[in-house]
């Protein structure tokens, strides 16, 4: 078993790097069913801890964007610029964050979206150019406990309906 | 080998163990927000102009002040001829709905062509759009008049800058 699963860690960094359809992968998914089968992990492993917050702005004229960094700055472009320092909700601007429990498992692969759609209940904005990170927190060897981070750059619209904005996304631990 | 990865998913990666068990994996939802708040906008009052009235120079000059609410007085030798309307300029404010703003006012000068005359400005450094999203605001100056300006109409402008806190 330990060498398939070490196989498949192989299959999936291929993947990502070379970008291969899964249907050329035939083998990825077989082998993952099997480690499932095998080894069954507590079922509450991700949580979510905060929101992804690109705060409050005033409506540009031309189309903009704010970009919330990994480490909680951000950087805006086009006429939000000047609104960025308006007076922010409680929460702030900052980027998401969730908790991964390890649990035992040797190893996985987080998924992440590629596009989060925000809306007003009649306006959208879509936030892309996403990117994560895990950073440990505690335990050690196959009993760590990461925190996920994500960040993502928000499309302003010219003239965005004002509102407030929201969406929800996935995120998933596959593990090994 | 614990080791994790964040994957950003395109639609061709997504299908990594498609068929498997509960448990296997784990998701969680987030959530991502924003909010928009109505752009400021600054109108001028149609018709208002910070208005220095009419007067003499003298040799010396002086200045003319214009409050905020448009009375004139006059310093040095320069006089206001009797029938002379001194006025404050006026602005009005639109916006997201109780919130707080800047209000920032340059000088300028005004020219017959010949001659010309600085002026500063005053008004509120801060403004308050009201439950509608609305507000106002005056604009006085300080005119200062060197002395034996040539005699016309003289007329400039001036910048007026909001932005939200």
């Amino acid at each position: 078993m330990r060498s398939s699963r070490y196989s498949f860690w192989a299959t999936a960094l291929t993947a990502l790097m070379m970008a291969a359809p899964v249907s050329a992968e035939p083998g990825a998914s077989a082998e993952g069913s099997g480690v499932a089968a095998a080894e069954v992990v507590d079922a509450v492993t991700i949580r979510r801890v905060s929101d992804l917050r690109f705060g409050r702005f005033a409506s540009p004229g031309n189309a903009s964007t704010i970009r919330i960094n990994l480490d909680g700055t951000f950087n805006a472009t086009g006429e939000v610029v000047s609104s960025t320092a308006l007076s922010q909700p409680g929460s702030g601007r900052g980027p998401a964050q969730f908790t991964v429990d390890q649990a035992g498992n040797f190893g996985g692969t987080v998924r992440i979206p590629n596009t989060i759609i925000i809306t007003n209940g009649s306006a959208n904005m879509t936030a892309n150019a996403i990117t994560g990170r895990l950073v440990v927190v505690s335990g050690i060897g196959r009993n760590r406990v990461y925190r996920l981070d994500l960040g993502a750059t928000l499309r302003i619209n010219a003239n965005q309906a004002p509102g407030t904005y929201r969406g929800e996304f996935d995120v998933t631990v596959i593990y090994n | 080998m614990t080791k994790f990865f964040v994957l950003a998913a395109s639609a061709a990666l997504i299908g990594i163990p498609a068929a498997a068990a509960p448990g296997d994996t784990s998701s969680a939802q987030g959530a991502a927000t924003a909010e928009v708040v109505a752009p400021i906008t600054l109108e001028h009052v149609n018709g208002a102009a910070l208005n220095f009235g009419t007067f003499t120079t003298g040799d010396a000059g002086g200045t003319i002040v214009v409050d905020q609410t448009g009375v004139g007085t006059s310093t040095g030798e320069v006089t206001l001829m009797g029938g002379s309307v001194e006025a404050a300029d006026a602005f009005t404010v639109a916006g997201d709905p109780n919130r707080a703003f800047t209000i920032a006012t340059a000088g300028g000068s005004v020219t017959n062509g010949t001659d010309t005359m600085n002026f500063t400005t005053s008004a509120a450094t801060s403004g308050a759009l009201d439950a509608a999203g609305e507000s106002e605001f005056s604009v006085g100056g300080t005119l200062s008049v060197a002395g034996g300006e040539s005699a016309g109409n003289y007329a400039g402008s001036y910048n007026v800058t909001v932005a939200y806190n």
